[in-house]
């Protein structure tokens, strides 16, 4: 009973907060009603929206799931967007590297491992400084976020820079062959293996979380670093454990984003939220309370308010800023929300207890 | 090269350095008040993003600078309440509540920017606050200029974290502060109203994070752009951390840092060449490396980010 | 020489918490220029009618007053602008700041911190009081004993005319004690009102005035000085004795399965909490520790268990050393602890009852197989915690924050017992819980015994310990005593022993931590 309580009240504040942001429509001269109504209607309703939509979800759901894992031991890391673009610079330059050397099949393998193995990598050095320095992981997994997107633009516009750019003056690299890309429903989108792979994440993190030992040890130690003492939980190898999962998987997801969507590594630095899976997926990840399986629908949610914002972008000029300030509020309002009403409940049994 | 044109060359970068690290002072020394009452909050970046619009705009339609900045400072004031009634009051998770105001702050400025300026091509500029040159000191070679040669709001930022540093350590209220900090619940038995405390200092954070976004804007890059801030809330953070939660080793490791941020910029201008963002990474590696070397030395305030529980 | 009034009369004060009646009907009488004891077991109920006292309770029945009238204290604020002071065990001192700026918090004196004005002010207050502290210096420097002394001084400084202080020798040297003693002598004839909760014997000879002894929530005995005796206190706080036929064990001495050497341990504050305790647990028998909270049981408890640091000293289990090797040796080995302090430790108190029944043994099988949690494994166990022990609760996926403390024990008392082990440590199992359940647990420990293992029974509840055990220790200030027989039981005596008096430590063994 408890369960369904939580979940009508998340979607409830969440569904708040997208209808408090759409009061900004109001500086533009569009009533927040039609304005939502638009943004719905383009985001889930027409076909081409739910493309947009659905592929546009695939990576967020990637990294969203991996930072569940750490998210679950209240470990917060913030660099899944520097962990995100490691990935996707390590998968593409495997792909350019040997392209045509080796069957498509197996470079998209090995760009797959290198991914992850860049987002570990990223992921690495604040870990380590929290668990043997005690530093907070916060501001060093973001710090990490801020070298990588600098190093990207700075590989682009000058060792990876591609031939294309060059000519035209706009950074990026050289694209991936074609017969590289994640075969797809609709073509060069990622509604095909990209999509497969989220889904697979998604099952596994699932099993991880609930299932496994490990998951179980995560929920002790979110919980309280006392109790998984009394329990006897290796509570450093298990703090490493979960970030360079998440690092990892955050990793695989630039590479998804690249070979099935993109093809060609851009620039990030002055790129909107819009495209920064690495940070939207921290709020896709808290308001599933932190479920793989819910983060399927809460990813989809979120990509599809950008979607609508696309397309109100196009039909009444509304910045896609908009929505940025629709996850902060989302992000803000829900967990309150539920906090408020089931806390309260929490807090006096706690009291009447003493 | 010899002597003289070394030491115009450091002038000349220190000159530059000054006001670039003023945003980062002004969010530090709010962000410090915070944390010495026990609250994180790592909104400062998207407070500081609202203070940046709001004062550019404000700036930009009236030409009225103090009002501008008083408007960016009430503004980050502002929007620093949520933070405070979701982590005093509800004594929700504070690292959540921070990123999520982050997002906010940073949603809401990029939207009220381009709705109010979607019609021009290129980004609008307003001219760049003139600088107050002190008679005669500020014609002392070398230093003459870097302290003495600034515009006013630097000013007004110093002497708030000059203040700040009095306030903290030589009045009552700031040693109520502090005791919040450390031990809320000693600090309440001795008749000091915890939550009076921390709303008070989460809303002088607001505020200086709103004036040292402002500042961003209308001092240094005279024209506002997506993301502006570009994580120097964070970094503010960060350097409160390697300031000890001291408002001057605080000013110190600003200074450290605007050092080496202008370092890599004047390096770079050398070295065309090189993409200049290969040389943008650095200073947030240098934070990296500052952070960690003062680690194992630093004490936190005790009750930091544990929400307060009354009658604990 | 006698005043007439009472500077607080508590009248009737009646505390209940759900499960216990934490104070009774309880009336008292303070008046200036005396020294009042307040004497009681662990759960007689002195600190919560202190509590009450200076404001962190409200009582649900009763009345205050003081100075004649009716007040109504609603908070430490309240109670210290009426005269009351308190010192607690954990100081309420903020460790970085100096003595003085701990006594400059929450001032109204003006804005600015005019420490230098404050510090001639404190020093008037060490004259007058007679009591010298080093007000520059940061708490965190001070010794324990210097730390109290600049409490008392603190309260003193802001007019409490009734100091109350909890325990206030369990951490100081008899030096020490003689010192606060003296100063308490002359705050004492100045006209203050000193009200000593304490637990100690002698102490309490050489200093009261006037005592009030509570057992279970009520007022047993009232005194003045005269004609007080160590046996009249004692009896006054333990009782009566206790039928101790009931739970007797076959004779013969079994085999050592636990045995402790010299065990020394750090407390929190780095004191020294244990010294050099030594004492085995035979196999069949339940071995009693008693004494009062806070002379190191904790810590001696958590050595074993395997949760804090033996500095010195062996813990030895059928042969092997396991000292310092962690918990999940201890029960890989069969060791099993029942801990206290349920909330913080026992178990993750948002978490559901199916992943707290495997906290400690989610690692092996059955419940956990190639890495992953065999959860239906985990529901039937804990199932089996909840019918076997009695659980009340909606089902095994109930959130253990929703179950009551009793309950809430019941399943931690069910799953470290279902599991397979040799010895298990319980600390206080029974607190908490109502009597049907209490004699179950009970039931449950003779049992294990009688199966042939053994138990280290700690509990602040000395009838408890008189029922069931086989044979006791007294822990007092860190020490473990001699053993007393069940033979040999005697309440009054060891009741004594757990006060300080006779105490008799076994041949041989001293402190080897320096304090």
């Amino acid at each position: 009973m408890v369960a369904y309580a939580r979940v009508f009240l998340i979607v409830f504040f969440t569904l708040l907060a997208v209808f408090l942001s759409s009061l900004l429509f109001l500086l533009f001269d569009l009533s927040p009603i039609a304005g939502l109504i638009s943004l719905f209607q383009i985001g889930f309703g027409s076909r081409q929206g739910l493309i947009s939509t659905v592929g546009g979800a695939v990576p967020l759901l990637i990294v969203a799931v991996g930072l569940s894992v750490p998210f679950t031991a209240r470990v917060w890391n913030i660099g899944g967007q520097g962990q995100f673009v490691i990935g996707s610079i390590a998968a593409t330059w495997v792909g350019l590297e040997l392209a045509g050397t080796l069957p498509p099949g197996l470079i998209i393998i090995l760009a797959m491992f290198g991914s992850f193995l860049g987002g570990v990598a990223w992921v690495l050095p604040p870990t380590l400084m929290k668990i043997r320095l005690g530093i907070n992981e916060v501001i060093t997994t973001l710090m990490m976020n801020f070298i990588a997107v600098f190093l990207l633009d700075y590989l682009i516009a000058g060792p990876m820079e591609g031939a294309a750019a060059a000519v035209s003056h706009e950074p990026s690299s050289a694209p991936i062959p074609s017969s590289l890309l994640l075969p797809a429903v609709v073509p060069r989108t990622n509604i095909g293996v990209g999509l497969l792979i989220a889904f697979l994440l998604a099952l596994g993190l699932f099993f991880l979380l609930k299932f496994t030992r490990l998951g179980y040890e995560l929920r002790v130690i979110g919980q309280s670093h006392d109790v998984a003492k009394y329990a006897g939980i290796p509570i450093a190898r298990d703090i490493l454990l979960s970030t360079v999962i998440s690092g990892g998987i955050a990793g695989i997801a630039g590479m998804v984003d690249i070979f099935g969507a993109t093809g060609i590594l851009l620039p990030q630095v002055f790129s909107d939220i819009t495209t920064s899976y690495g940070y939207v997926g921290i709020p896709v990840a808290l308001i599933a309370s932190l479920n793989p399986l819910a983060i399927i629908g809460s990813a989809i949610f979120f990509s599809g308010i950008l979607t609508g914002t696309y397309g109100l972008e196009l039909a009444y000029g509304i910045p896609t800023d908009v929505v940025t300030a629709v996850y902060g509020l989302v992000m803000f309002l829900a967990p309150l929300g539920v906090y408020l009403s089931l806390g309260k409940r929490r807090l006096t049994l706690a009291k009447a207890k003493q | 090269m010899n002597v003289d044109t070394l030491t115009s060359f450091i002038a000349i970068m220190l000159v530059g350095m000054v006001p670039r690290a003023m945003p980062i002072i002004s969010a530090a020394t709010g962000e410090l008040v915070d944390q010495n009452a026990g609250i994180l909050n790592l909104g400062v970046e998207g407070l500081m993003l609202i203070g940046t619009i709001v004062g550019f705009l404000t700036d930009f339609y009236t030409g009225n600078v103090i009002l501008a900045f008083f408007l960016a400072g009430l503004s980050g004031l502002l929007l620093s309440m949520l933070h405070a009634f979701a982590s005093v009051s509800l004594k929700a998770d504070q690292v959540v509540s921070g990123t999520a105001i982050w997002f906010i702050g940073w949603g809401v400025s990029g939207v009220i920017y381009r709705a109010l300026f979607r019609k021009f091509l290129v980004p609008p500029t307003i001219s760049p606050l003139p600088h107050l040159n002190i008679p005669f000191l500020s014609t002392v070679p070398v230093i003459g200029p870097i302290i003495f040669g600034q515009d006013a709001v630097a000013y007004f930022i110093i002497a708030v974290l000059i203040a700040t540093h009095y306030f903290l350590f030589h009045t009552q209220a700031g040693l109520n502060l502090r005791a919040v900090g450390e031990d809320p619940r000693t600090a309440e038995e001795m008749g000091v109203n915890p939550k009076l405390y921390r709303y008070a200092a989460i809303m002088f954070g607001g505020f200086m994070a709103g004036i040292g976004g402002a500042y961003l804007a209308i001092a240094i890059t005279g024209t506002f752009y997506y993301n502006l801030t570009a994580g120097i809330g964070f970094i503010a953070v960060a350097l409160i951390y390697f300031g000890k939660w001291k408002p001057f080793r605080t000013l110190l490791g600003c200074l450290i840092y605007g050092t080496v941020y202008l370092l890599f910029l004047t390096i770079q201008t050398h070295f065309q060449s090189i993409p200049y963002q290969f040389f943008a990474m650095w200073p947030y590696l240098a934070i990296l490396i500052i952070i960690a070397a003062v680690a194992s030395r630093s004490r936190a305030p005790s009750s930091l980010a544990k929400p307060y529980e009354k009658g604990e | 020489m006698t005043v007439d009034a009472p500077i607080v009369s508590m009248k009737q004060i009646t505390k209940t918490f759900p499960g216990v009646v934490a104070n009774d009907q309880v009336s008292l009488d303070l008046f200036p220029q005396e020294i009042h004891v307040l004497l009681g077991e662990n759960g007689a109920g002195k600190t919560t009618l202190m509590n009450v006292l200076y404001g962190f309770y409200k009582p649900d029945s009763g009345e205050i007053f003081v100075d004649n009238k009716p007040v109504r204290i609603r908070s430490p604020v309240d109670a210290q602008s009426l005269g009351i002071g308190m010192v607690f065990q954990h100081f309420s001192l903020i460790e970085i700041f100096t003595v003085l700026e701990n006594f400059a918090i929450g001032r109204r004196e003006g804005m600015r911190l005019k420490l230098s004005g404050l510090e001639a002010k404190v020093k008037e207050a060490e004259q007058q009081y007679n009591m010298q502290v080093d007000v520059n210096r940061k708490v965190e420097e001070l010794s324990i004993a210097e730390k109290q002394k600049a409490e008392i001084l603190k309260i003193l400084f802001r007019g409490a005319r009734i100091l109350i202080l909890d325990e206030p020798t369990s951490m100081l040297t008899p030096q020490e004690t003689e010192a606060l003693f003296k100063n308490l002598n002359t705050l004492k004839k100045q006209g203050k009102c000193i009200v000593l909760i304490t637990h100690k014997l002698y102490e309490i000879l050489e200093v009261a005035d006037r005592v009030t002894v509570l057992r279970k929530g009520r007022v047993v005995f009232r005194s003045g000085r005269e004609g007080l005796t160590a046996d009249v206190l004692a009896e006054a706080a333990m009782g009566r004795s206790v039928n101790l036929e009931e739970f007797k064990r076959a004779e013969g001495k079994g085999k050592a399965s636990l045995v402790v050497k010299g065990l020394s341990v750090r407390g929190d504050r780095g004191e020294r909490a244990v010294a050099g305790a030594s004492f085995e647990i035979q196999q069949g028998e339940i071995l009693g520790v008693a004494g009062i909270a806070g002379n190191g049981q904790r810590e001696l408890v958590e050595a074993l268990a395997g949760l804090r640091k033996v500095e010195e000293g062996n813990v030895l289990f059928e042969g092997a050393d396991l000292a310092n090797k962690g918990v999940r040796e201890r029960i890989r080995q069969g060791i099993r602890y029942i801990p206290e302090d349920r909330k913080r430790r026992g178990v993750a108190i948002n978490l559901p009852l199916t992943h707290n029944a495997v906290l400690r043994d989610h690692w092996r099988s059955p419940y956990e197989q190639n890495q992953v949690i065999r959860f239906k494994a985990v529901r039937e166990f804990a199932r089996r915690i909840i019918s076997e022990f009695g659980v009340v609760t909606s089902s095994e996926s109930a959130i253990a924050n929703d179950l009551s403390g009793g309950n809430l024990q019941k399943f931690i008392v069910g799953r470290e017992f279902l599991r397979d082990s040799r010895c298990i440590i319980a600390e206080n199992p029974t607190a908490g819980l109502d009597v049907a359940s209490t004699n179950y647990v009970r039931n449950l420990l003779v049992e294990y015994r009688n199966a042939g293992k053994g138990v280290l029974l700690v509990s602040g509840d000395l009838d408890e310990l008189l029922t069931i055990s086989d044979r006791m220790i007294v822990m007092y200030r860190g020490r473990a005593s001699d053993y007393v027989e069940r033979g040999n039981f005697d309440k009054f005596k060891i009741g004594a022993m757990m006060l300080g008096e006779s105490f008799q430590q076994p041949q041989g063994e001293g402190p080897q931590l320096a304090p």
